[in-house]
């Protein structure tokens, strides 16, 4: 039988001319951060006044190597990363969970979703000096602060992932005679799995927003009491060295994150168009 | 021999928006084993709602349905449906989809990947089992969800519409790999479609529905030779005849 063009395989491997274009678009990200980087540092030189409020990249880049060198930093970093850790961990995880059961089981999500939104509304950051209140100035308030951001944004990406599971695939595996867990492993995990991501890639820097706030507010260590220590000495300088550490923190988990999902969605057309670019 | 499927004034409705929709009315159809049945009807007649009340998938209907002398009242495992879309599975590969149902039965997967392997062979994929569904023409998927449903055997296969969305030629070339398939293993396929050609080309009996609330309007026998040439159907001798007739009264249950 002869086969009809249909069944050209499409090209998979990028043309190395198309890598050579992808490799120079790579550079060309980085040309206005460079250019910005330059312009502050010119502009600090030219204005020192200035350079008091906004202070310049290379003293912050000397002020990040001190930090790091003389160790200041690593009990405020250890503090901050344990706090993220915990909390965005469990929001993540009660996020997934629930997400999943008020996705699932109806009833369930038409009686809890109109206070899921409600609560949603709240603005969060209201909620933490309330939760130092409850759980104190330690590590424990700043837990509830993450968890109570992540959750929200991973539950509401779950559960709008469940929601916009094909039907159709469902009832073809349960013809196929999948049990109800098969289904959930089979159709319903994977189907949501980029909508997980979603709510996850998303909640790194509320997780980061939750800490620094939370140490703001009460706090005897981590990167925020580091920000708000500098601000009551008039140390802007020692403020930016807080910001780019957190920045740099945002950065590097996105990237992990992000190359988990792409091996996790290699499935999805999208996700192979977009790594032309990154 | 008892009909594999039968169907006694099957009426199905449902509620929308407020009100009751009768989507199937009376609907009375034995189907034998081996047998190959299209269902032919004006959009909105309750096709598809037909096969998915024999699936099991839509429940609860009113008058009887028996599934080798059963009463279908939950989800039937021993069949096989190929709905309109391809829906591969985006997540899984070609041949990771057509090995879905023996995974599901617990099937070792060196003996699933083998089965995979000849039907994926038989409908020249060979070379693309590790494609993703998207790097896939539409052809070429549509021919991975007909295999995935062959691979389990089951004993009954309902098709919904599953040419509409192609080109003619693939069309054509799938109608084809079909009837060498079913002419091979003799599975009972129960077939929707609204191309009458088609219909004709593919089956033993053409089941003419009228409009909404669908029911059975007529049921024509298509005595047509077989093996077909599905290229040539419109030159066979008691085609043209049979589109006809079958057209007289297909056209009055047509709106326009």
């Amino acid at each position: 039988m002869e086969e009809n063009s249909a069944a050209q395989p499409p090209p998979v491997e990028m043309a190395p001319k198309q890598a050579a274009l992808a490799n120079w678009r790579g550079l060309l990200v980085l040309l206005p951060g460079l250019c910005a980087l330059v312009l502050w540092e010119l502009a600090a030189w030219r204005w020192p006044e200035l350079a008091r409020l906004v202070s310049q990249p290379i003293e912050i880049a000397r002020g990040i190597v001190d930090v790091v060198s003389t160790g200041v930093i690593w009990q405020h970093f250890d503090a901050t990363i344990k706090e993220m850790a915990a909390g965005y961990g469990i929001g993540a995880i009660t996020g997934v969970a629930l997400g999943f059961l008020c996705g699932r089981i109806k009833l369930l999500g038409d009686i809890l979703n109109p206070y899921i939104a409600l609560f949603n509304g709240i603005p969060k950051v209201a909620l933490a000096p309330v939760f130092v209140i409850w759980f104190g100035i330690g590590l424990m308030s700043k837990i509830a602060i993450i968890l109570t951001m992540v959750f929200f944004v991973v539950f509401i990406n779950t559960f709008a992932g469940l929601r916009s599971v094909n039907e159709d695939y469902v009832a073809i595996v349960r013809i196929m005679g999948a049990s109800g867990w098969q289904v959930v492993r089979e159709v319903f995990l994977p189907a949501t799995l980029p909508f997980i991501m979603v709510g996850l890639r998303a909640g790194i820097p509320f997780s980061v927003i939750g800490a620094v706030v939370g140490e703001f507010i009460a706090s005897t260590r981590g990167l925020g009491f580091f920000i708000n220590y500098n601000q009551g000495t008039y140390d802007t300088n020692g403020i930016f060295v807080g910001v780019a550490i957190l920045a740099l923190l945002v950065v590097v988990l996105d990237a992990l994150l992000s190359l988990v999902e792409r091996r996790l969605l290699k499935w999805r057309p999208e996700v192979e168009a977009k790594n032309v670019g990154a | 021999m008892d009909p594999i499927i039968h169907l006694a004034n099957v009426t199905k409705t449902y509620r929308s928006k407020g009100k009751t929709v009768v989507a199937l009315r009376n609907v009375t159809l034995p189907v034998e084993q081996g047998s190959f049945t299209t269902i032919i009807g004006p959009s909105g007649c309750g096709k598809s709602t037909l096969l998915k009340i024999i699936a099991g998938i839509s429940l609860p209907y009113e008058g009887r349905l028996n599934y080798k002398g059963r009463e279908i009242d939950s989800i039937n495992a021993d069949l096989g449906f190929v709905t309109q879309d391809s829906n591969l599975f985006p997540w899984l590969t070609l041949s990771e989809n057509v090995e879905l149902a023996l995974k599901i039965r617990g099937v070792a997967k060196s003996e699933r990947a083998r089965a995979a392997q000849k039907f994926i062979d038989t409908m020249q994929l060979t070379g693309f089992e590790a494609h993703y569904p998207f790097e896939l023409s539409g052809g070429m998927q549509k021919r991975g969800s007909i295999i995935r449903t062959l691979i389990y055997d089951p004993d009954v296969i309902l098709m919904d519409e599953p040419f509409g969305p192609l080109d003619a030629q693939t069309r054509l070339v799938l109608q084809d790999e079909l009837l060498r398939i079913w002419d091979a293993n003799k599975k009972t396929i129960l077939f929707v479609t609204h191309d009458l050609t088609e219909a004709i080309a593919l089956s033993d009996r053409v089941v003419l529905f009228t409009g909404r609330p669908g029911t059975v309007k007529r049921i024509f026998d298509v005595p047509l030779p077989r093996p077909r040439n599905v290229f040539e159907i419109h030159n066979e001798k008691g085609f043209t005849e049979l589109y006809h007739e079958i057209w007289g009264h297909f056209k009055t249950e047509i709106k326009v």
